[in-house]
């Protein structure tokens, strides 16, 4: 796993919740995408993708949640991505207006509820 | 530093008495003069009430005091005699040929011991009693007296061996020339010289006398030219003057002026000479009548008067000379500044060409020389050390420990045979030597003194050098303590500070620390600083109770727990609170003050706390400051409860000035007003962009001169960054983060804002992901990229450029976001590509934080 970044997941009211901390770039999106695919396989029907307290996202890292968001959808799964406003991976994904595409919530708790 | 010299009056003082003393010492031809002199005049000179006199020559002399009735009544006698067992301060001295006292005497008379000797042994000692113990009983001044009496018995014991000499040659039947030389004197007074010349100037007749005087018969000069004759033939100057007068009185015009003519034997006297002439009734000039009166005698007592006018006018200067001399010795501090000053200011001082100072070395048996100016190059070079076992008259002064002289070339040539073609090189024609003793009576130096005239040894002269001897002895004495001193303070302030402080890039950390003027009164400034991982600087800066060896001991024992203890904290005020503990283990630490520090290198957050100790001051590029008043505490050891903490943020430029009181107290002065003099010297000092400066000029403004009380600072400067960044990703992505975090971290440094900062690193992480992912995908291994980063006129420049060849064609989707992201976040993106490589440049104007 790279030193960059690291994921923790829990299953919480048929979702699994992935914290992400660190950097998500060229270099650490694969891992990023693997992990989340993988951890998508279970009962859940949603994956909750919290990029808080992510330092850094740049258009690697946004494919792979393109890419996640195309493959969970195929498999019947939805992917939220909970990122607050000011935050740096919030600023990113807004100015990819991926926003429009992904459901991208303020907060966890929201995300769950949805 | 402090420098130890006498107050300016006991030094005129000194050198007053010194010269009396040394006049008197000077007069009498033998042993027995001096003790009579010593009884008299040197008594007078050094303000005694009473002195006597032991010697081994039978010399004894009883002062009865004033109301006893017999010398038995007298306690002065009861405190000594030479004689062992007769009493214990004259033995002692006589002994151990050291001054004894001041002693108590009785009837509250003080007594001091002057220890008397010759090169030979010791002779007695003299006694001197004062009828209290004021300041005139600086054992220092009587060292250099009995220094003085040693000379004086040794003059005394030479001249009684040279009468002995010469009596023994009389005896032989050899005349003694000087008692014939005075007769013709006499004789040769008498000579008056009249004479008849024709107008013409041919001598008609001459009188007896001058005949006589010229070893002459009439027909030897009567019927020639008088300036062909004896008397004038011997200059044609004085052959010329003379025609000249011929020529004046037969025109009518009397002359009169002082001529020297020549005597039997070739001497020249000195005469009065007229030319006057001669009329007859008619008021015709027939003849010239010269005349001439011998006034040698007078010529010489104007002669001697002159030189003695000169003497005294030379005496008169070589008092102000050596005035100066003592008071550019007093300026000096170490050891090697006296010499100097010796080297540099003796040969004025004494009048002669050059001097030199010879100081033992640690070698035995050598000397070190310390040239003044005035020597020929080359033997500057080769007189830099000296034996003391050579035929040198420095040599020979370390040897007896009394003045060596050489008054004429002769003199040295028999003298020093050795040294006398150097010295007639150097043009020197008297050489002297004169020792300088320490107070254990050792010849520690000897000052080496170099004429361009033959140079007699008077009575004046001695008195000088014996002076110039005394006060150099002083400052080599003050010096060697004060050598000695500087060596305990420097191992005490190893102590004290720190070896070094961190070496940081973003910011500079500068430290000052000036003793107090007494350097043995080790101050108990102190600091500490060191970093902490998580890019935290700890700084503590304090002042311990007390000076010396404990403070000393206390500051280390501070340095080591605040090290110790910062690791285990995590505020400033929490190692306060700590090292409250620990004083319970270390009493001398209670009331110390100290400020400490947290710093975040990255960002500038201060986080402070104050036990008792001045403010830190804040001094902004402007000039504009204040001082960060917060976390205010009491001192170490008598605070109850925890400790408030205070934060700041030390922004790019600024300085934060931590320092102890003595830069903001002085005393009798109100410690407002030294706050606002540091303020006042900050605000001034804005623009210096140098630190060490800063500070010199901070302290130039707010210490003074000499300052009772030591003072430290340590400032700690947040630096603007550098212009510009270059940074290399050689490894593929995996080095990407690393190029992005020096980007971030370089913009933070430079007061860029966080959204701009975010942006840029986003930009540039995009150009940089792409160079990696797309420039090298034919090669084997990764190829390089590098990013470049500029401010100029608030303007953001990143170039990220690469070497390779960029297929377009490999990155469809998810690349063309990429660039897509770059525009957004940057004002301008450019790329250019050729076969060299590709490069990205992109602007923005910057929003720096004000």
């Amino acid at each position: 796993m790279s030193q960059l970044l690291t994921m923790e997941s829990v299953e919480q009211d048929g979702s699994v919740i992935w914290t992400v901390r660190g950097e998500i770039d060229l270099a650490s999106a694969p891992e990023f995408e693997r992990s989340v695919v993988a951890g998508g396989d279970g009962a859940a029907r949603s994956v909750v993708v919290d990029l808080d307290r992510v330092a850094y996202l740049d258009s690697a890292g946004l494919a792979s949640l393109v890419r996640l968001h195309l493959q969970l959808g195929q498999r019947g799964r939805h992917l939220k991505v909970v990122v607050a406003d000011g935050t740096v991976a919030r600023s990113t994904i807004t100015l990819a207006a991926l926003d429009q595409v992904i459901a991208v919530f303020e907060s966890l708790d929201g995300a769950l509820v949805a | 530093m402090r420098r130890v010299r006498p107050a300016a009056g006991d030094l005129r003082r000194f050198l007053d008495t010194y010269r009396q003393v040394s006049g008197a010492l000077f007069e009498p031809q033998d042993r027995q003069g001096v003790a009579v002199a010593l009884e008299g005049p040197v008594r007078r000179a050094l303000g005694a009430d009473r002195a006597v006199v032991f010697t081994s020559f039978g010399f004894r002399s009883e002062a009865v005091r004033p109301g006893a009735a017999t010398a038995a009544e007298d306690p002065l006698p009861l405190v000594g005699s030479a004689r062992p067992g007769d009493g214990p301060v004259a033995a002692e001295a006589a002994r151990t040929q050291r001054v004894v006292g001041p002693v108590d005497g009785s009837d509250g008379e003080t007594v001091v011991a002057i220890p008397l000797a010759d090169a030979r042994g010791p002779l007695g000692a003299a006694l001197y009693a004062f009828g209290s113990a004021d300041g005139a009983l600086d054992p220092m001044w009587f060292d250099a007296v009995a220094v003085e009496c040693l000379e004086a018995m040794e003059r005394g014991r030479l001249w009684e061996a040279k009468v002995a000499l010469r009596e023994q040659a009389q005896r032989d039947g050899l005349r003694v020339e000087s008692s014939e030389r005075r007769l013709r004197r006499v004789l040769d007074g008498l000579f008056v010289f009249v004479g008849l010349l024709e107008a013409d100037g041919t001598l008609l007749e001459a009188n007896r006398a001058a005949l006589d005087a010229g070893g002459l018969e009439p027909g030897d000069v009567v019927g020639r030219p008088f300036w062909d004759a004896y008397w004038w033939s011997w200059s044609e100057q004085v052959q010329a003057q003379l025609r000249a007068a011929v020529a004046r009185a037969a025109a009518g015009v009397a002359s009169r002026y002082d001529v020297e003519v020549r005597m039997a034997g070739g001497r020249l006297i000195t005469i009065d000479f007229q030319l006057a002439p001669l009329y007859d009734d008619a008021g015709v000039i027939t003849h010239l009548v010269p005349s001439g009166l011998d006034i040698t005698e007078r010529k010489y007592q104007e002669a001697e008067l002159e030189r003695r006018l000169r003497a005294e006018q030379r005496a008169r200067e070589r008092a102000e000379a050596l005035q100066l001399l003592a008071e550019a010795l007093g300026a000096a501090s170490d050891s090697v500044e006296v010499y100097d000053a010796v080297a540099h200011s003796a040969a004025s001082a004494m009048g002669a060409r050059f001097a030199n100072l010879a100081v033992r070395t640690d070698q035995p048996g050598q000397a070190a020389l310390y040239n003044g100016p005035g020597l020929p190059g080359d033997m500057a070079q080769r007189w830099s050390t000296v034996s003391v076992d050579s035929s040198t008259p420095i040599g020979a002064a370390f040897r007896s420990g009394v003045m060596v002289w050489a008054a004429d070339p002769l003199a040295i040539d028999e003298q020093f045979p050795a040294g006398a073609r150097d010295a007639a090189a150097a043009g020197l024609a008297a050489l002297g030597a004169v020792p300088v003793t320490s107070a254990d009576g050792e010849v520690v130096a000897v000052i080496g003194l170099a004429w361009g005239e033959p140079q007699p040894l008077n009575a004046e002269l001695h008195a000088s050098l014996s002076a110039l001897s005394a006060v150099v002895g002083q400052a080599l004495e003050r010096a060697r303590r004060f050598d000695a001193e500087r060596h305990v303070a420097q191992a005490l302030q190893q102590v004290l500070l720190p070896a070094g402080l961190p070496s940081l890039p973003t910011m500079a950390l500068t430290a000052r620390y000036l003793a107090a003027e007494s350097t043995l009164a080790v101050g108990g400034d102190w600091y500490e600083c060191f970093e902490l991982p998580g890019g935290r600087l700890i700084i503590a800066l304090g002042d311990v109770v007390g000076r010396g060896l404990e403070a000393a001991a206390t500051v280390g024992q501070l340095r080591a727990a605040v090290a110790a203890l910062a690791a285990t904290v995590d505020s400033p005020a929490a190692l306060l609170d700590r090292l409250d503990g620990f004083v319970r283990h270390f009493p001398g630490a209670v009331c110390t003050t100290v400020v400490c520090v947290e710093l975040t290198l990255a960002t500038g957050e201060l986080r402070y706390a104050c036990a008792g100790h001045p403010p830190p001051l804040l001094v902004r590029p402007d000039g504009t400051n204040s001082m960060l008043e917060g976390g205010r505490s009491t001192p170490i050891g008598i605070s109850a409860g925890p400790r408030p903490v205070a934060e700041h943020r030390l922004e790019v430029g600024e300085r934060l000035l931590l320092y102890t009181d003595g830069l903001v107290e002085r005393r009798g002065e109100r410690i407002d007003c030294g706050f606002e003099r540091l303020r006042q010297a900050a605000s001034r000092l804005g623009s210096q962009r140098d630190d060490g400066p800063f500070l010199d000029e901070v302290i130039a403004a707010t210490v003074p001169e000499a300052s009772s009380d030591d003072v430290c600072l340590l400032m700690v400067h947040r630096l603007v960054p550098s212009q510009t960044l270059a940074v290399s990703v050689l490894d593929g992505a995996a080095g990407l983060a690393a190029a992005r975090h020096a980007l971030r971290d370089w913009l933070a440094d430079f007061g860029v804002v966080g959204g701009t900062i975010d942006d840029a690193v986003l930009a540039a992480g995009e150009a940089l992901a792409n160079a990696v992912e797309h420039a090298y995908l034919d090669a084997a291994e990764p190829g390089e990229v590098q990013l470049a980063a500029t401010v100029a006129d608030g303007v953001l420049e990143l170039i990220v450029s690469d070497c390779g060849t960029w297929r377009r064609d490999a990155a469809p989707g998810p690349r063309g976001r990429g660039l897509a992201l770059m525009r957004l976040v940057m004002d301008e993106v450019v790329l250019a590509s050729s076969d060299a490589g590709t490069r990205v440049t992109m602007r923005r104007s910057l929003e720096v934080r004000s």
